[in-house]
């Protein structure tokens, strides 16, 4: 993979984004205590980098961009959870 | 809560004396499986270990081993509706000064992840090592010495032979 330079902020932003379960931008702004409009700009910088991808997902009727990281290790540790999410579901 | 979400609760419990082991350290080293339990090592002692938990209000009790078993003691506990379980990580061939940290999580390098595969010994264990033999064959001499090390030949030659596995992961 290539290595690209990231600022402090943008590493906080995505350190964040690969903790968590898919986050909105709103979300994520609220939980770095950052304004939604640096964050929504440090998000689409990941993008282009391709360090996360976005997704649009309808929440509550309202349009939202939710982040993935496309580190390996976090897509690993989601496809798990979903693998148990759907063994859950199979078992209820 | 996810089956991530809790091996990060448990991780946590520990830090810094715990490591991931079991399947959640084989997915993040490329072993795609289901696994629905927690696994951890650590080099703290049974008592350190239940008292951490207990102070968490996590629920766990402790099978201690007699000498004809090779674990010492084994802590198997429900954290939020996931059963886990945690090993002394000498047993096991686990040292966590291997670990490495992926995501603010500990898991056993790949090598230590091996050879406490062939420790245990089963077949879900071989499976795992020979996934691992297939995806990375640069580990291929270490694996052989292992599984001779550990008397488990036979069954990781089947699992190579397996047509499932060779047609996901091999060549």
């Amino acid at each position: 993979m290539t290595k690209v330079k990231l600022t402090r902020k943008q590493r906080e932003l995505l350190a964040r984004a690969e903790l968590q379960e898919p986050q909105t931008i709103y979300a994520l702004a609220n939980m770095l205590g950052r304004p939604y409009r640096r964050v929504y700009d440090h998000v689409q910088q990941l993008a282009v980098m391709g360090l996360v991808s976005l997704k649009q997902k309808k929440i509550n009727n309202r349009n939202a961009t939710l982040v993935i990281s496309n580190d390996i290790y976090y897509q690993r540790l989601l496809r798990l959870d979903d693998m148990y999410a759907a063994h859950l579901e199979l078992n209820a | 809560m996810s089956l991530v979400a809790v091996a990060r609760k448990l991780h946590g419990v520990l830090q810094p004396h715990g490591i991931l082991i079991g399947g959640i350290c084989g997915m993040m080293h490329g072993i795609e499986r289901f696994t629905r339990d927690v696994d951890l090592a650590t080099d703290l002692d049974a008592e350190k270990v239940m008292m951490l938990l207990k102070n968490e209000g996590i629920e766990a009790e402790t099978n201690v081993g007699d000498s004809f078993d090779r674990l010492s003691w084994v802590i198997k506990g429900v954290c939020d509706d996931v059963e886990f379980q945690i090993l002394f990580a000498k047993d096991i061939g686990i040292d966590l000064s291997h670990g490495e940290l992926k995501l603010e999580l500990l898991i056993a390098s790949e090598e230590d992840f091996i050879t406490s595969k062939c420790i245990a010994g089963g077949q879900q264990d071989l499976h795992d090592v020979a996934v691992l033999m297939l995806l990375k064959p640069a580990l291929k001499a270490f694996i052989e010495q292992q599984a001779e090390q550990y008397d488990c030949q036979e069954k990781l030659q089947a699992w190579l032979y397996d047509e499932r596995l060779l047609s996901r992961y091999g060549n």
